[in-house]
């Protein structure tokens, strides 16, 4: 059934030209899970990424790149109350009031993909896995307080998508990808894991 | 394609500008009550308590903030909370001496600043370097769209409770410390009507207490 619906895909063909590499520019949607989750639970719509490939064979199905995406998640809460810590200080303070949270995560992966059908097709299905570094900064405002906090993690993304030819120098990529980071600071740097789901422009370019 | 490839990497530089979207709306959004115990203490205790009838300004200015005219207020709502609570209160004599004395002291201080509000330049410079024919340059010479100021008094109400039955000695024999026992504190932005004002200590000052159940000695 896959493989009937990925030749169809080729099948609705049209003229392309070698594209031995492309810069693709996506506007990116995140939904967190886990960790994530539990101090965030509120979608990211504030995300961006930008994705370089190149083609190492002649006919063009595997390609290696980079990846670097940008997402914010950001959710008040009102009246609420927390415990924290002052530096220096061993006392626990209970603090009640509204509290301001965000995380920004920056993964940057080094990716291999693989395309299906051959280059001059209309859609391209692809598969890919990126593998890399992330820095994730995680704060919490409550009044005129602030608790920041920032460290790079070990991150791992597999993805799939299409890449649509609209024409020889551009086209359009959809695509989505489950996006893992490892903790870090002993758990105050949570966990990442989210499912993001970009929607961008392709600048193809010949070699 | 080089090109493009310095133009999408100052794309996201451009896009970090949101990091920190939204946030608090009005300055009473900024209002926290924050506390603190000694988790040794045992509360049935300490039954007794002496409470002055001033507030102390810790600038010796107290026209200043929020002006001796909150005085009974906060000082009335404490001790009430308190007698809620199972706390009985003494005026210290030389017969009689309270288990602690509960301390209210208050400050403010002026915070100034400025901000340069220019982030509509940076889209304006980068959508035009898209076109083909234009040459890329580096930014320079941007004018901000404006300068913000801001000026907020912020301030804050603390309420200590001293342990008035044992004092520490410290290293020299002339010193001595005091043992907190519960110290809740009212802070945020002076900002408003007096009577929002009021309305905003009491509800703070009462969230001190809400959060502190161990202080309850009610039998």
């Amino acid at each position: 059934m896959k493989k009937i619906f990925i030749v169809l895909l080729c099948l609705i063909g049209a003229v392309g030209i070698s594209k031995a590499q492309n810069l693709s520019m996506n506007y990116q949607m995140s939904v967190p899970t886990g960790s994530v989750k539990n101090f965030i639970d509120k979608a990211s719509f504030r995300g961006f990424g930008i994705n370089y490939h190149y083609f190492v064979d002649k006919a063009e199905h595997v390609s290696v790149g980079l990846d670097v995406s940008w997402n914010t998640y950001y959710n008040d809460y009102q009246d609420i109350t927390g415990k924290f810590k002052f530096k220096n200080d061993n006392n626990i303070y209970t603090i009640t009031g509204n509290q301001y949270r965000y995380i920004n995560f920056v993964p940057m992966l080094a990716q291999a993909r693989y395309s299906f059908c051959n280059n001059m097709a209309l859609f391209r299905p692809y598969v890919g896995m990126g593998v890399g570094t992330s820095w994730c900064e995680k704060r919490t405002e409550v009044g005129q307080l602030r608790s920041d906090i920032s460290r790079w993690q070990f991150a791992m993304s597999p993805e799939v998508g299409v890449t649509i030819n609209a024409s020889s120098a551009l086209g359009v990529n959809v695509g989505a990808k489950y996006m893992y980071a490892t903790q870090a600071a002993d758990g105050r740097i949570p966990e990442i894991s989210q499912f993001t789901f970009s929607i961008g422009l392709v600048i193809f370019g010949v070699e | 394609m080089k090109n493009y490839l310095i133009l999408a990497t100052l794309l996201l530089a451009a896009s970090m500008q949101s990091c920190y979207p939204e946030g608090p709306e009005y300055t009473s959004d900024m209002d926290i009550a924050m506390t603190t115990y000694d988790t040794s203490a045992n509360f049935s205790n300490y039954s007794t308590y002496a409470l002055p009838d001033t507030v102390i300004y810790f600038d010796n200015n107290s026209k200043a903030v929020l002006g001796a005219k909150f005085d009974s207020l906060i000082l009335r709502l404490i001790e009430e909370e308190f007698n809620a609570l199972g706390y009985t209160k003494v005026t210290p004599s030389e017969t009689t001496s309270p288990a602690t004395v509960v301390t209210v002291s208050a400050y403010s201080q002026d915070n100034y600043g400025y901000y340069a509000n220019n982030w509509y330049d940076y889209w304006g410079w980068y959508w035009g370097s898209l076109w083909p024919g234009y040459t890329f340059s580096p930014f320079y010479d941007w004018d901000p769209y404006g300068y913000g100021y801001y000026a907020y008094k912020d301030g804050a109400i603390v309420i200590d409770m001293i342990d008035n039955t044992k004092f520490y000695k410290g290293e020299g024999s002339k010193s001595r410390s005091l043992n907190i026992l519960w110290k809740g504190v009212v802070n945020g932005i002076i900002s408003g009507s007096s009577e929002q004002l009021e309305a905003r200590i009491a509800n703070e000052i009462e969230q001190c207490f809400n959060q502190s159940p161990y202080l309850d000695i009610n039998k």
